[in-house]
């Protein structure tokens, strides 16, 4: 199912028995059926990343997202224009999945034509959105935010990482929004 | 020879080429070996000290070399190696 609310700067894809519970946000981070916990979410979650104009990616979603239906693909999202924040050109696709799957995942993408295998761990990404982090730093500056804020959105961050991986490792994961 | 390709804006350093094939037994040798062709290319991937940026992602069968043996990370012949903006792995 596309979900294209135009107030979101993403546009994602999810199955509908995923959708259609927004109390469970983390309800696609599965493996073989089974729910990851914050410590497997860190160890195995990531995603395949690749480029393309945002028509491209629009056709390509339609395509992907039967498989996103059966619960083959777990989750996808698309830039809805470039982050120029990071000087990007083309819009960025995330295809989500454990690492214990990439390669049947992988696969599915590959029917399509898709060239260029880039994988990247979640912990990786949300390292990138710490403080000191390549991203959050880049994004503060783009956005001028002033010292006292930007201070703020960084001890914010990872306060959150904090309460939500280190502190219950052994919970479900219900997932990380930057 | 390693199949290598440039994602999004950073095509721009190969003249827009999608794919090149280059024999190189590690990615060093492989940068090197592409800014034999492409002059200046290092310098867009690599600081001073010849360390990748920490800006760019180099993939080797679509694992970051961060997570390998960074630029002593070795080719074989059937290898594929993917450079793109680290921005966008975030």
């Amino acid at each position: 199912m596309i979900i294209d609310q135009p107030r979101s700067w993403y546009i994602f894809l999810f199955s509908k028995k995923c959708s259609y519970c927004p109390s469970d946000p983390g309800a696609y981070i599965m493996y073989k059926g089974k729910r990851l916990t914050n410590k497997e979410y860190l160890e195995h979650w990531g995603k395949w990343v690749f480029f393309g104009e945002k028509e491209e990616l629009d056709e390509l979603a339609e395509k992907l997202d039967p498989f996103v239906e059966s619960e083959e693909i777990p989750c996808i999202k698309y830039d809805r224009s470039p982050q120029k924040w990071f000087n990007l050109e083309q819009c960025v696709m995330c295809v989500y999945c454990d690492d214990r799957q990439r390669d049947e995942v992988f696969k599915i993408l590959a029917k399509f034509g898709i060239k260029g295998k880039r994988w990247a761990p979640e912990m990786e990404v949300i390292q990138k959105w710490m403080p000191g982090g390549l991203n959050l730093e880049r994004w503060l500056a783009f956005h001028n935010v002033s010292d006292e804020e930007g201070e703020k959105i960084r001890k914010d961050a990872k306060k959150k990482f904090e309460e939500t991986f280190l502190n219950r490792p052994n919970d479900i994961c219900f997932g990380w929004q930057q | 020879m390693a199949l290598v390709r440039f994602a999004g804006q950073l095509r721009k350093l190969v003249n827009g080429n999608v794919e090149l094939n280059f024999t190189a037994s590690n990615i060093s040798e492989c940068i090197k070996n592409l800014d034999g062709q492409f002059p200046g290319i290092k310098e867009s991937l690599c600081d001073n000290n010849g360390e990748l940026l920490e800006s760019i992602n180099v993939y080797v069968n679509g694992d970051n070399v961060r997570y390998l043996n960074g630029l002593t990370t070795t080719l074989k012949e059937e290898d594929e190696v993917d450079i793109m903006s680290a921005f966008a792995a975030g």
